[in-house]
């Protein structure tokens, strides 16, 4: 409900007006690090990203034509730099992602919440990006194939072959799927 | 099953997690995982999977409300730098007539332990707020702030209290002085300063001080003591 409430702040501003960089800042700022926490697989990068996203936001925002979304733009520009900072990085061992602190619930394994973190870090970036883009909490199927620009149709394949490739990647870690 | 004849229902799950599949499907997908281990188990990992990464998704934004609850505590601190402030200046305003007029003989009596107690006095509400500084600034997450900031208000609290009576006994002490020792001018006057100086001080802090703290307790989560966690809980095992 939160989350449909900012997406819907951002589209009403740009309804009726270009929206402020604070109205974007702050209705996609949550999802974007998200994303490129996702992508990139550590929080240094995640943060270098998604400060190259709203830098590109600050140049190009009052450019932006309404011709989709102000949110899905924004994440389409999150993509890009996560792809353009991850390519700056040297092909080594994927990264595992450093949080804060580990989840505070109980319930969740640290150890199979490590390996699929590790299994995403080592699919390609097509498929990496769509499994992240579901998992951003609140995000339509119609929005992220919006933000990929390919067919709804198209979104729930590409979801499928990513995640068996994840499964695949998890059972080679040796990640017990009975538990 | 084979794998290629679960494709279609393997797309129906994902379909159904993100509320995209209709009434007829679901039912169609609920009769086929009825039967096949292979499509149970690839709904049971895709659910982990997302349910994980959201939640280290949720943990990169929690960063971001993290700092929004740091400069809470901020704004919190900046508030007592000023109060601490304008006390110490009160009490340097005070003790400094008291120097003045001792210094230049228009009262009787050495200068005494005024300048010691004003030092004291600055020291001692600085280190505590240097040292709440300190903790805010190195709080890993919103419960921690969240905990340091009640028990600092807690601290101003009581300190407050205890700098109210304190005002206001000197300020009634100074009044019995005075009218012991007369109201005539220079020594009278001096006296007069520091009644209506300890008094006003002892009056602002309870009338506009203390439910200022107050005011700021009840906004305060309560939170349970992050110091205090069973270890298999504590997130940084502590």
């Amino acid at each position: 409900m939160i989350a449909e409430t900012r997406t819907a702040g951002v589209e009403d501003a740009r309804r009726d007006a270009t929206p402020s960089f604070d109205v974007v800042f702050s209705e996609t700022h949550g999802r974007v690090l998200g994303l490129c926490l996702h992508l990139t697989g550590n929080r240094a990068d995640a943060e270098d990203a998604a400060q190259e996203t709203y830098l590109a936001v600050t140049k190009t925002l009052a450019k932006f034509r309404g011709e989709s979304r102000v949110s899905t733009w924004v994440y389409r520009i999150a993509i890009r730099s996560a792809l353009r900072v991850k390519s700056r990085r040297p092909a080594t061992e994927p990264l595992e992602v450093e949080l804060a602190s580990e989840p505070r619930d109980p319930a969740i394994d640290r150890e199979r919440s490590r390996q699929i973190r590790r299994a995403l870090s080592r699919l390609s970036f097509e498929h990496k990006t769509v499994l992240a883009l579901f998992s951003l909490d609140g995000l339509s199927h119609r929005e992220i194939a919006e933000t990929l620009g390919i067919p709804e149709g198209t979104v729930w394949s590409r979801l499928h072959l990513a995640r068996k490739k994840l499964a695949a990647e998890l059972k080679a870690l040796g990640y017990d799927m009975a538990t | 099953m084979n794998e290629n004849a679960c494709d279609g229902f393997e797309i129906a799950i994902e379909m159904r997690r993100h509320g995209a599949a209709d009434a007829e499907a679901s039912r169609r997908l609920d009769a086929h995982l009825q039967d096949c281990a292979s499509c149970r188990s690839f709904d049971k990992l895709g659910a982990e999977t997302e349910i994980r990464l959201r939640a280290d998704a949720e943990e990169a934004t929690g960063k971001v409300d993290l700092e929004r609850v740091r400069a809470r505590g901020r704004r919190v601190l900046r508030g007592h730098w000023t109060d601490y402030g304008a006390f110490f200046l009160l009490l340097s305003l005070a003790f400094a007539t008291r120097v003045a007029l001792r210094v230049t003989g228009i009262e009787q009596g050495d200068v005494g332990f005024g300048p010691a107690l004003a030092i004291l006095a600055f020291i001692l509400p600085f280190v505590a707020m240097r040292r709440s500084q300190r903790e805010l600034e190195e709080a890993w997450n919103s419960d921690v702030i969240f905990h340091f900031l009640r028990k600092h208000v807690d601290e101003r609290l009581k300190g407050s209290v205890g700098l109210a009576v304190v005002g206001i006994a000197v300020s009634i002490l100074f009044f019995i002085d005075r009218v012991a020792g007369g109201g005539a001018f220079p020594a009278g006057l001096a006296r007069a300063v520091f009644v209506g100086s300890f008094g006003a001080l002892g009056l602002f802090v309870l009338i506009v001080r203390v439910p200022r703290l107050l005011r700021e307790r009840r906004e305060i989560p309560v939170v349970p003591d992050p110091y205090d966690l069973p270890p298999s809980t504590s997130t940084l095992g502590l």
